[in-house]
């Protein structure tokens, strides 16, 4: 099995906190490395900064998988959001993209139709746009 | 079940009525369809080249909203438009979860 680091920075979040689902305790790390962790899919918060005008202000629990073909996904369970590409950092950059576009497509659609203006207020509790 | 991202696309917007739907990123090709009373249901579709992975298909069936099983009969063509909105109606999965 080939050892992936992400590097902290990578992210671009402001913070990564890496869970197992049987650990009880998140530590905070400065890379992940998937070979290190348990087999079932690791787990990790976004939070912060991830595009200049883009702000994830609570913590937003992805998980990082590894599929058949040897590409990465990482997603979320709270907006079924994913995001994919040939690295683990592609992956995660591919992720904070789409969660992005998300936001945009529900906010051109949201005027006047109350279920995906609710769904756009829920999503606002963790993505929201900033000045520069 | 192995489907390239081309056919899927095409699955979409040919029997379920999906319409492309303009992201802010040049490189990603969403999907949504309208339905009264709920969210738009809004799927990306992955530009890989070769077939999607059966993971990656398990992503795009959560946006879809609709179980494994159901999924695969819509890829294999033995669920119709009306089924599926149906489904969507009466089953999402996962819900949308909002307060209206």
């Amino acid at each position: 099995m080939s050892r992936i680091a992400v590097p902290y920075a990578d992210t671009g979040a402001r913070s990564v906190v890496v869970t197992a689902a049987q650990s009880t305790r998140p530590s905070l790390v400065s890379f992940i490395s998937l070979s290190s962790l348990p087999s079932h899919a690791p787990q990790l918060f976004l939070f912060g900064r991830i595009a200049p005008t883009w702000v994830i202000v609570q913590p937003l629990l992805v998980t990082l998988e590894q599929d058949e073909d040897g590409y990465y996904i990482v997603s979320d369970d709270e907006f079924a959001v994913y995001g994919d590409g040939n690295s683990l950092s592609g992956a995660l950059e591919d992720y904070k993209v789409s969660l992005i576009d998300y936001y945009q497509l529900l906010a051109a659609r949201a005027k006047g139709d109350p279920p995906t203006l609710a769904l756009l207020r829920r999503l606002r509790r963790y993505l929201c746009p900033t000045a520069n | 079940m192995p489907i390239k991202p081309r056919d899927l696309e095409r699955l979409l917007q040919g029997k379920f009525d999906f319409v492309p739907a303009k992201g802010h990123s040049s490189d990603h090709r969403w999907y949504e369809l309208r339905l009264p009373g709920l969210p738009p249901i809004l799927t990306k579709v992955s530009h890989r080249k070769t077939e999607i992975s059966d993971d990656l298909l398990g992503k795009i069936r959560r946006q879809l909203r609709v179980r494994n099983r159901f999924f695969r009969e819509m890829v294999d063509c033995t669920k119709e438009r009306e089924d599926y909105r149906q489904q969507v109606r009466k089953d999402p999965f996962p819900p949308f979860d909002v307060r209206l």
